[in-house]
C-alpha cells in the first residue's frame, strides 16, 4: 500500500476529490492557463479557505511587474535568468518551510509546454492547467490536473464555474472541441 | 393515464427516482402545475426548474395565474439569452447562455443546491425535446446520465418532460435509459 501523505485542502470540494483529498502538503503546484481562465480566482480561493481554517497565507502579486518584465525580457536576456533563479530559490525555500505553494503563470497561446520559461513546470510537483474550450460557439472554462506528485488523481478535463460560493466543477461532456 | 391518475401516481412516490412524463401541448401547463403542487408541494421540497422551452419569466407569469406558490421554485433558464429575452437579475433565476451549454446547466443546478437547498429537491427538465433541438443525441444522453445519476445521489427527484408531438425513437431510448418510470398523460 502507498504511504499516504498529509494533505492540504484547496477548499474547492471537487478539486480536492479529483486529488484524492487535496494537494500533498509541501508540494509546489503550477496553476497555468491563458487570460481569463480563473488562475487568480483559484489561488485566492485556496488562500481564503486556508485562512478560514486558521492557516496563514501569503499572496505575492507581481502581475503588473511581470508584464513589464516580459516586455523587457526580449531586450534584456538576464531578466530571464534572474526570474528562473528567483523561482528556483523561492520554491526550494518554501518547500523547506513546509509551505504548500501555488505558482500562478500566464500561458501564452504560442507557448509550448505548461509555462513561459520552462523553469516553473520543472520546479513544480503539480500542474493544474486551466483553459478555454470552444464548442459550437460556446466558450467553457476548463480545468485539468496534469500532474501531482504524492497522490493518484484524475487526469480528465472538467468544466469550471466561478460563483459566489466558490469554484464549482463538473466533468466535461465528450462533445468535441479543442482547448484554446 | 388521465390527469387524476397522474396526480395520484405523483403522490405515491416516496423515494428519489427519475420519472419521464410525456405530455402534449394541450395539457402542458396543467401537468406542470400538478408537478409543482402535488409532487414537490406535497413533499415540501424546493424545485429546480430547468427551462429550455420557454423563458422562465413566461412560466412564472402563468404559474401566478394558476395560483401556484412559486417561492420554492428556482429557475435555470437556458433559453432567454438566445431568444434575446430579458435576463434581468433575479434571486431565484440563474441564466445559461445557451441550451448547448449542458455542463453549465449542471453547474448552475449544483450552485443552487449548494447555496439554497438542504436535503431533497425536485429537478424538472422542460423539456428533453427542446434540448434535443440544440444538442446531438450522444452528448444529450451523456448529460442526462451524469446529471440524473449525480443529483439522485444527493436525494433529488427527477422529472423529465417530453412533448408527445416532438418525440422520436432516439429520444425514447434516452428516456428509457435514464428513467425509473415513464408516464404518459392524456
Amino acid at each position: 500500500m502507498d504511504k499516504v501523505r498529509e494533505r492540504c485542502l484547496t477548499g474547492i470540494e471537487a478539486l480536492d476529490n479529483i486529488l484524492n483529498g487535496g494537494v500533498p502538503k509541501g508540494n509546489t503546484v503550477l496553476i497555468t492557463g491563458s487570460a481569463g481562465t480563473g488562475k487568480t480566482t483559484m489561488s485566492i480561493e485556496f488562500l481564503v479557505h486556508g485562512a478560514m481554517e486558521g492557516e496563514k497565507g501569503l499572496y505575492i502579486s507581481v502581475t503588473e511587474a511581470s508584464e513589464k518584465l516580459l516586455e523587457n525580457l526580449i531586450v534584456y536576456d538576464f531578466f530571464s535568468k534572474e526570474i528562473m533563479e528567483f523561482i528556483l530559490r523561492l520554491s526550494k525555500a518554501l518547500s523547506e518551510l513546509g509551505c504548500t505553494t501555488f505558482l500562478v503563470s500566464e500561458l501564452l497561446p504560442s507557448a509550448k509546454g505548461y509555462s513561459q520559461y520552462g523553469v516553473e513546470e520543472a520546479v513544480s510537483d503539480g500542474i493544474i492547467l486551466l483553459g478555454n474550450l470552444e464548442r459550437k460557439g460556446d466558450l467553457l472554462r476548463t480545468l485539468r490536473v496534469v500532474k501531482m506528485r504524492g497522490t493518484s488523481h484524475s487526469r480528465a478535463t472538467y468544466v469550471l464555474d466561478i460563483t459566489s460560493i466558490g469554484i464549482l466543477l463538473v466533468p466535461l461532456l465528450k462533445g468535441g472541441g479543442e482547448m484554446v | 393515464m388521465n390527469k387524476e391518475e397522474f396526480q395520484k401516481k405523483l403522490k405515491s412516490y416516496q423515494e428519489p427516482l427519475s420519472v419521464s412524463v410525456s405530455i402534449s401541448l394541450s395539457n402542458y401547463f396543467d401537468v406542470i402545475k400538478y408537478i409543482l403542487e402535488d409532487f414537490s408541494g406535497n413533499k415540501n421540497l424546493p424545485i429546480i426548474y430547468i427551462s429550455a422551452t420557454i423563458p422562465s419569466k413566461s412560466i412564472s407569469t402563468v404559474l401566478d395565474v394558476y395560483g401556484v406558490d412559486s417561492k420554492k421554485i428556482f429557475f435555470v433558464d437556458c433559453i432567454s439569452h438566445i431568444m434575446m429575452s430579458s435576463t434581468a437579475y433575479s434571486e431565484r433565476t440563474v441564466f445559461v447562455e445557451s441550451p448547448t451549454m449542458l455542463e453549465t446547466i449542471m453547474l448552475k443546478a449544483q450552485y443552487i443546491l449548494n447555496k439554497y437547498v438542504t436535503g431533497g429537491s425536485v429537478i424538472v427538465i422542460d423539456s428533453v425535446n427542446s434540448l434535443a433541438i440544440h444538442n446531438d443525441m450522444k452528448i444529450l444522453s451523456e448529460f442526462l446520465h451524469l446529471f440524473v445519476t449525480y443529483l439522485r445521489s444527493r436525494g433529488a427527484y427527477f422529472v423529465i418532460l417530453s412533448m408527445k408531438e416532438q418525440s422520436n425513437d432516439e429520444i425514447s431510448n434516452i428516456l428509457n435509459f435514464v428513467s425509473d418510470e415513464i408516464l404518459e398523460v392524456e
